[in-house]
């Protein structure tokens, strides 16, 4: 475990407060945070020394929308002696989650400058900049740490790539994106979107590569053919294409529960009807990537 | 894999460890990431120590052993290098010195093979956060249902730990809770909204991420997702998915239903029997406190997750979140609110109980899109709340503690709802395939005449058979209604096992009611070459012929006796001529008749 354990222990500490504090409000239906609140302000009163207590009492009134008496009571814990860093990560969140992005960057920057290794706390403080517009502090935050944390999660990396193309870079958010899978493998939501970007850079070998490492990484999945004869059939290269769609055709029809799946049935009609008819460009058989943002 | 501690570092740390008091278990062992070939053992202790799991095939006979000479309190320790669906018996402990273990009540048996079936024993619970009474009656009622049995799988289904998830609270509802259990049985678990209080599902940090380990790079199969929130995993013939609702899609196209969509392809092409899907906030419950058709998650989830599960061929999806037990007819594309629900949403509108009207069928073995998919709401682990339990969805709804054990036999799931006396409260199974049943139906109606008659064609489409029964009682009710609800099948079984024939499922295109009772014509003979099933109520006869290569006329002569059945598969009423001896049994015709 050595120095991973060590990171993770400190995300248990402090980190993961400030990550359960960024959930929003709604993780909660009404209901759940009456009983929430209920049961944690009467176990901070049960317990008026224990700072946990009033953290958690914290959490639940910021789950349930007050603001003020979660910062309020985020003071109270302080008081009693929660971890600093703890409060200040927490009342960041909180205000972030209550659309007061200043005001959180005031919190975190404070935290930072006090453990400029607070790595989980600098990717929320990216989370402030994207709010306040900053797409550049952002991203410099992002990259700073998801490139330090021990775990970081395919949503994190979209959201340092959000900030990349708002900036306009896209060739930066492809390397955003391969740095992220880098560290998690060739995951299909960032290799998807890393298509995408490709594509829509004229890059084809670039996009079509992508698409070989997922099926080398996850099998021969035919929509991931079809897509990669998409590719290169919108790039006039269709005797690849059909290469492709070929492909993506044997895959289906030598498995039998592939026809029993309609949309690999549908995509397999899609693709006979591509190959019988005479080539020509763009015929598309599986839709592009969808795009998304955590 | 042995990893004797040879280097320096594990000496020093031997050393470091020799100086301090000795550590006491605080946590488990529990068991985590089941594989064929490997298993992860984790513990947790008072003070930092080394690491070490022995293991071997008895208590008293741990020869392997494998280590980590760092210090920690958070024991993680991989096991690899095993056999497949083997049991193992282990210790733990700091290099050279066990804390527990080496007895009859640690031991784990590795996954089988994956694509692999044999019998499989799950138990679920949801919503058991809350300690006490409750919780220790929902667990002992399993423990005496169970009888000392296996059990492979141990599913929690979200909020394990009130009442926000931390270290602390899953220590006592969870690690204490179930100590016995988990020191033999994997666990594999769900993020609850209570989980999220503590624990982000979207930056897989807190408590919850710190104490599980589960697969983000398809250790275990299906396709990577980067990340513990949301993953698949086989074991042995069955694909398991485990969603996150508490980062429900807003849209299509998110990460996670990209995951998905890719890992159910991947399923698909891999074919396993069966498909298991688990999160936590149901898509189908009327509650009180959680109402399906008015929480944003929930909505979401059926409104972007279930389309995929259904045109992938998912089968069963357990969630919790509501304090109650909720289970679901046969269900295929309801996406809207309860009041767009309707019966074409029913795949069958049976209750799919074994003790009522009969099992769920599928007409094809493994992965069929669209074939339905049974939701239950699991949700009554440690505490029950009024809800109205009306979801038209629903088959049926208890206001009871308790949980549900999860049984799956080859081609057949069954799943139970034990209440906290270890009484069954409700049940569902589905069955895959139109094979017969492997053994004959008991206690069937028997008529005074009857004829059968295996021709083996020249070639295969000259292959024919025929069953006459002539003089019994075949009452129309029980027959049921083939064209729209009833399951029938018509088998001839010889020594050895079914013969010929296989099942009508319910709504097989061909029925037709006549004057003395129905019939089932198809000239193609699609369904096992059966071309013709006439049921005489009034005169009390069976006939039913088939002819063609898809009669699968086998090898003659035969093992006498034969028998041959019409079975309604749905209430286990049946009908027998049993043939003792043959009038004619050669390589080309058998010819049984009665008397």
């Amino acid at each position: 475990m050595g120095g991973f354990a060590t990171a993770r222990r400190w995300c248990a500490r402090a980190a993961c407060l400030v990550g359960a504090l960024c959930l929003p409000a709604a993780a909660l239906a009404h209901a759940d945070v009456t009983e929430l609140l209920q049961r944690a302000q009467a176990d901070a009163a049960a317990h008026p020394r224990d700072p946990e207590a009033h953290l958690q009492y914290a959490r639940a009134l910021q789950l349930g929308g007050d603001v003020d008496a979660a910062l309020a009571e985020l003071d109270i814990a302080a008081r009693r002696g929660a971890d600093a860093d703890d409060v200040d990560a927490a009342r960041g969140a909180v205000l972030l989650d209550a659309q007061r992005p200043q005001a959180a960057l005031r919190e975190f920057d404070r935290l930072l400058q006090r453990r400029p290794t607070a790595h989980a706390v600098r990717f929320q403080r990216g989370r402030a900049y994207l709010a306040l517009g900053d797409a550049a502090q952002a991203a410099r935050d992002f990259e700073a740490a998801l490139t330090a944390l021990p775990e970081p999660q395919p949503e994190q990396v979209l959201l340092w790539r959000d900030a990349l193309l708002r900036l306009g870079r896209p060739a930066e958010a492809i390397g955003a994106l391969d740095a992220g899978m880098a560290r998690l493998g060739s995951i299909v939501a960032l290799q998807m979107a890393a298509v995408e970007l490709e594509v829509q850079d004229g890059r084809v070998d670039a996009a079509v590569a992508r698409l070989d490492a997922l099926l080398a990484a996850g099998g021969r999945n035919p929509a991931w053919l079809a897509q990669r004869g998409d590719i290169l059939a919108a790039a006039g290269r269709l005797g690849a294409a059909r290469d492709s769609y070929q492909q993506a055709l044997d895959v289906i029809d030598t498995h039998a529960s592939a026809r029993r799946a309609h949309a690999l049935n549908d995509l397999r009609d899609r693709l006979a009807a591509a190959l019988t008819s005479p080539p020509r460009g763009s015929a598309p058989c599986a839709a592009p990537p969808a795009r998304s943002s955590p | 894999m042995r990893r004797p501690a040879r280097s320096l570092v594990a000496l020093i740390a031997l050393l470091l460890a020799a100086t301090a008091d000795a550590a006491l278990l605080t946590r488990g062992p529990y068991l985590q990431m089941p594989g064929p070939h490997g298993m992860t053992v984790r513990w947790r202790t008072d003070v930092p120590t080394t690491s070490e799991v022995a293991y071997g095939a008895a208590p008293g006979g741990l020869s392997s052993t494998v280590g980590d000479p760092t210090l920690t309190t958070e024991h993680s320790i991989v096991v690899a290098g095993l056999t497949a669906d083997t049991t193992y018996y282990y210790s733990v402990g700091e290099i050279g010195a066990a804390i527990a273990g080496n007895d009859a009540a640690h031991h784990f048996r590795t996954a089988p093979l994956t694509g692999t079936a044999r019998p499989l024993r799950l138990w679920s619970i949801g919503d058991a956060g809350f300690t006490g009474v409750n919780l220790d009656a929902v667990r002992d009622a399993y423990t005496t249902f169970n009888g000392g049995g296996a059990t492979d799988l141990f599913l929690l289904l979200g909020d394990n730990a009130y009442l926000t998830g931390t270290d602390g609270q899953y220590q006592t509802a969870v690690f204490d809770e179930h100590q016995a259990l988990l020191r033999s049985t994997p666990v594999w678990s769900v993020v609850g909204n209570h989980e999220a209080v503590s624990s982000n599902s979207i930056t897989g940090v807190g408590p919850y991420f710190d104490m599980f380990t589960f697969p983000t790079a398809a250790e275990l199969g299906g396709v990577a997702s980067g990340t513990e929130s949301y993953f698949s995993f086989d074991y042995g013939a069955v694909h398991f998915i485990v969603l996150d609702s508490e980062q429900a899609p807003a849209a299509a196209g998110t990460p996670m239903l990209l995951w998905l969509e890719a890992d159910l392809q991947g399923a698909v092409l891999q074919n396993p029997d069966w498909i298991v899907a688990l999160w936590h906030r149901p898509p189908y419950s009327k509650g009180l406190l959680h109402d399906s058709d008015t929480e944003t998650n929930e909505i979401r989830m059926r409104q972007f997750a279930l389309p995929l599960l259904d045109q992938y061929g998912v089968d069963v999806v357990f969630c919790g979140h509501s304090h109650s037990y909720e289970r679901s007819y046969l269900l295929d594309a309801h996406y809207g609110s309860s009041a767009t629900f309707g019966g074409a949403n029913q795949v069958d509108p049976g209750d799919g109980n074994p003790n009522g009207d009969g099992a769920y069928r599928k007409a094809d073995t493994g992965i069929s899109g669209h074939s339905g998919v049974v939701y239950v709401v699991n949700g009554s682990g440690s505490d029950v709340r009024m809800t109205t339990l009306n979801h038209p969805a629903m088959v049926a709804g208890l206001l009871e503690l308790g949980s549900v054990v999860i049984d799956i036999d080859g081609d057949s799931l069954t799943a139970q709802f034990v209440n906290s006396t270890a009484a069954v409260h409700d049940a569902f199974r589905i069955v895959k395939g139109r094979t017969c049943p492997s053994a004959p139906a008991a206690g069937c109606g028997t008529a005074p005449k009857g004829k059968l008659r295996i021709t083996d064609g020249a070639d295969p489409t000259k292959d024919k058979w025929i069953w006459k029964w002539r003089g019994g009682t075949l009452a129309a009710g029980d027959l049921g209604d083939p064209s729209a609800q009833t399951d029938l099948a018509v088998c001839v079984y010889d020594a050895t096992g079914a013969l010929l024939g296989g099942s009508l499922l319910h709504a097989t295109p061909g029925w037709a009611p006549t004057a003395h009772g129905l019939r089932y014509s198809d000239s193609l003979g699609a369904q096992h070459g059966l071309r013709t099933l006439k049921l005489n109520v009034d005169a009390g006869t069976i006939l039913a012929k088939a002819k063609g290569s898809a009669a699968g006329v086998p090898s003659l002569p035969a093992a006498f006796p034969l028998r041959a059945q019409l079975v309604n598969l749905d209430s286990g009423t049946c009908w027998e001529s049993a043939f003792a001896i043959a009038k004619t049994n050669s390589s080309k015709r058998v010819v049984a008749t009665l008397p």
